[in-house]
This record gives structure tokens, sequence and C-alpha cells, in this order.
């Protein structure tokens, strides 16, 4: 059964302004399974940082202990991307009885938009 | 000139991964068959170090080579011969899987004093392979309640092992294992240490965890669900071998044993080290992924004894680069996975048939 959802919506234009104002930013959002992909784009990673958001909020928001780094997105260019989580949010994830995760990501006009559903038994 | 790298830090992380999943207050990890090619010793350590607090191995012999190495955690082995002589592993304390009334004598004679020798009870349920048929359970477990009632032996735990043919079939399995349990309990026997679940077992069956799991592939960071894909498990292996030949040759060049690949325009030909004799599946021939400096190429021709050629067309390739077969695809290298869909085989095959020829080097 589900036992979350979560969307989220980033302006991609915003979030290149972000990750080029603060240049630790980059790396403390995004783990080396996230940019395994050297031909990423600023939409795709915008694309990413929407996922980790959907992501926190299909598991309930508030993950104590968490870092961006627990959340991470994989997958060869042209494959369906594969969410993978680690550490503070596997925990979660297990705490609510969720046994896999699924991600959907698209962007268009300038937004990226992230979807993510959590299934398993609660 | 050949390599495999282990990282025993990638084991202990993928380790506590699968403690995160499995959520069971005890977690054995398989080191059996040199630690799935690993090296036991390197994988057993690291495993205890990564939380698990049993190791399991298919031989007696292979768990006394752990004792022998300095390992003094809890030691299961579940598979030892009729006219096989016991004593040496009563005396290491090593637990052990007994499937039938004869295997229960065997254990009992080899018992002399001191403390009772410890064992899990196999139970088959429906894979069709190891454990005590439905039948002789009754048999079976009055005498192991017999053999503990006169301090011969602890009956420690109760174990089966799933047929991975589906969620429904291994829930089937879980169906006929409780009956076990019941069975177990009308003979007055309660084994603290319930276990079923393996790899595959830990990732598809959640509700058959009971008190251990007890994973092998998953713990070397061998995917071998899609749902692994998604923990984060980091593969523990990386079989390389160094380009010692390079040439440049014409169109039209038939390569290796039965000229099975035949050069389409002058290209350049790298000759990797590693062959069938290393555990390299012939099977693979004309398929098995390679990367070379960053880039993806696939083995050329047959795969001989010792060896394997790779056209790399007319990409600079040097003698003394290394050609890496299997690794980290997140580092953009293949997976022991495309080995065995290569070789149309498993991902287990790929890395427990690992030749001794190939130095396993631990970062």
């Amino acid at each position: 059964m589900v036992l979350g959802v979560g969307v989220d919506l980033v302006d991609v234009e915003r979030f290149e302004r972000a990750l080029a104002r603060t240049p630790k930013l980059r790396d403390r959002l995004f783990g080396s399974s996230d940019t395994s992909r050297p031909d990423l784009s600023t939409q795709s990673l915008a694309a990413r940082f929407a996922a980790k958001e959907a992501t926190l909020k299909a598991l309930g928001g508030n993950v104590s202990g968490f870092t961006w780094h627990d959340i991470q997105v994989t997958g060869a260019a042209g494959d369906p991307p594969t969410l993978v989580l680690t550490g503070a949010t596997l925990q979660r994830a297990g705490d609510t009885g969720a046994t896999s995760w699924h991600l959907s990501l698209s962007h268009d006009k300038g937004m990226a938009v992230a979807f993510v559903v959590m299934e398993g038994q609660s | 000139m050949r390599e495999a790298l282990i990282r025993p830090s990638a084991i202990s992380h993928n380790v506590g991964v699968l403690s995160q999943m499995a959520r069971t207050p005890n977690l054995l990890i398989v080191v059996k068959a040199n630690g799935y090619g690993h090296g036991a010793l390197t994988a057993a350590r690291a495993a205890l170090e990564g939380g698990a607090n049993w190791l399991g191995t298919a031989d007696i012999q292979e768990a006394l080579e752990l004792r022998a190495g300095g390992i003094d955690s809890r030691v299961l082995a579940w598979l030892f011969g009729p006219t096989e002589n016991l004593s040496g592993s009563m005396e290491a304390g090593i637990d052990l899987g007994v499937a039938s009334l004869q295997q229960l004598q065997q254990v009992t004679s080899a018992v002399s004093g001191g403390s009772p020798a410890r064992i899990h009870l196999k139970v088959d349920t429906g894979l069709g392979r190891n454990g005590a048929d439905p039948r002789d359970w009754e048999a079976l477990f009055q005498a192991a309640k017999d053999a503990q009632d006169s301090g011969a032996v602890t009956v420690e735990g109760v174990f089966t092992h799933l047929s991975g043919t589906s969620a429904d079939a291994d829930a089937q399995q879980g169906v006929v294992y409780d009956e076990a349990l019941a069975v177990l309990g009308s003979v007055g026997l309660e084994p603290k240490i319930r276990h079923v679940a393996s790899s595959i077992g830990t990732s598809e069956s959640p509700g058959l965890a009971y008190d251990m799991v007890r994973v092998g592939a998953a713990a070397y960071g061998v995917p071998v669900t899609p749902r692994y894909h998604q923990v984060g498990l980091i593969p523990a292996m990386r079989v390389s071998g160094q380009v010692i030949l390079v040439k440049r040759v014409h169109e039209g060049l038939g390569v290796g044993y039965g000229h099975t690949y035949r050069t389409t325009s002058e290209t350049t030909l790298a000759l990797v080290p590693l062959g069938y004799a290393d555990g390299v599946p012939r099977h693979a021939s004309n398929a098995g992924p390679v990367s070379i400096a960053g880039e993806r190429f696939s083995v050329s021709g047959r795969i001989s004894m010792d060896q394997f050629t790779v056209d790399v067309g007319d990409v600079s390739v040097r003698e003394g680069q290394w050609a890496v077969l299997f690794g980290d695809p997140a580092e953009g290298e293949p997976s022991a996975n495309e080995w065995a869909e290569a070789a149309g085989t498993i991902a287990y095959e790929i890395v427990t048939r690992l030749g001794d020829r190939i130095p396993r080097v631990v970062a």
C-alpha cells in the first residue's frame, strides 16, 4: 500500500543562483551517486534537489540526523531515475514500514518537479 | 597484472544498511566460498565491524579457518559429510545445521563431556533442497529434544531457505515454517533463533525476518533484487587486468579461437591477461563489458584460459593501463551483474568463481 507521497517544485534559475552564491552548497546537497553522471545540467540538479525535498515530504518530514546525502538519485542517461535512501532516511523509511520507493522527475519552463511515492506495509 | 581490489569498508557499510533493512536482533553474514570470492577473513572482519553478530559458512572447514584467523563471534556451518569427524567443530564452538536423524546422531556421538553442541534444525519448507521434509519433523524434533534433555546438544535455532520463486511462493514457505515452529513447540522446543530470509528474502519478504536474517550477496554490494539499488549498497570488489599488449591490426582479422570476432576496419586490439582459469566466464565471449581509461568496450572474440582481446577501435589505449571488468557502476565501471547477464548466469557465480591467480588487494 501507499504509505506516503511527496511533491516538490524548484525554480531552476533561482536554484542556479543559490549554487553560484554559495560554492560549498553543491557538495553539501549532492553526493557521489547524485553526480556520478558528468553530463548533469543545472536543470537536472534542480530536479534532483526537488527529489530530496519530495522524499522528505513523503517520509513525513523532520527526519532526525538527516543529511542531504541520505537521499540521492542515480541512473544512467535515458533510464528512469532511481531514488537511493541511506542512513537517516533509510531508517525512517523502515520505521514507517516502507519497503520500496518510486520517483518521477520532470522539468519545463524553468521549473523542475519531483514526485515521490513510498510503498510498503504499515 | 591482475588484481581484485577488495574494500572492507564497503562490506561494513553494506552490513549497516542490511541491519537497517532487516531490523532483527541478530544478523548473520555469510562468508562461505572464501567470502564470496572476497577473502573469508577480510569479509568476516568487515561484517563484524559493520554490525553483524553471526557469520555463516557452508563447510565446517570454512568455519574452522575463521577461528584460526582469530574470529571469535558465533559461526554457523550447515554442510558436513556423513563420515566427517565433528569433534574439531565442537571444540571450536561452531554451531551446526542439522537436517536429519543421521546428522543428529553424528553430532551427539562427537560430544564428549564438556558443553553441549549447539545445533540449528534445518527444515525444508519448499525449496526442495537441504532440510528435513515435513514428514520427518516430529521424529527429528523429538530426538533433538531428547538429546537436549540429556545434555548432549542445545537446540539454538531452527532455519529454512526460501526458493525466491515469487513473493507468494516465499510467503507460502513462511506458512510451512510456522507449522514447523508449532511442531517444535509440541515436543517442548522453542529455539531462540528462528531464521529464514537470505539476501533476496530480506529484500522481498520483510515479514519473514524472524530473529535473524542470513545475508551473503547483498553484503558484498551485489544488488540481487531491484530494491537493493535503492539503499545505496557499495560493491566491495573491483576486478581488473593490466593491458599487456596493444597492436594496430588490419580490417578483416579473425580474433581468437574459432575467429568468432573479425575486425571490421583497421583498428587497435588490447590484450588483457584474464581468462576462464581466473574465473572469467567463457560464456561471456564477445559480450563481457570492460572499461579502459573510462571508456566502455566489450570482449572481442573468445575468452581463452588466461587472456582475452578487446577491440578498442581508434581509442588511444596504452600498455600498462588497467582494464576494469567489474567494480562500482557509480564510478562508471561495469557491474558483476552485467557480466552475469553476458554469461547467462547470476552475479553470485561471477564473484565466487574468481580464481586464486588473481591477487586480492585489500584497500
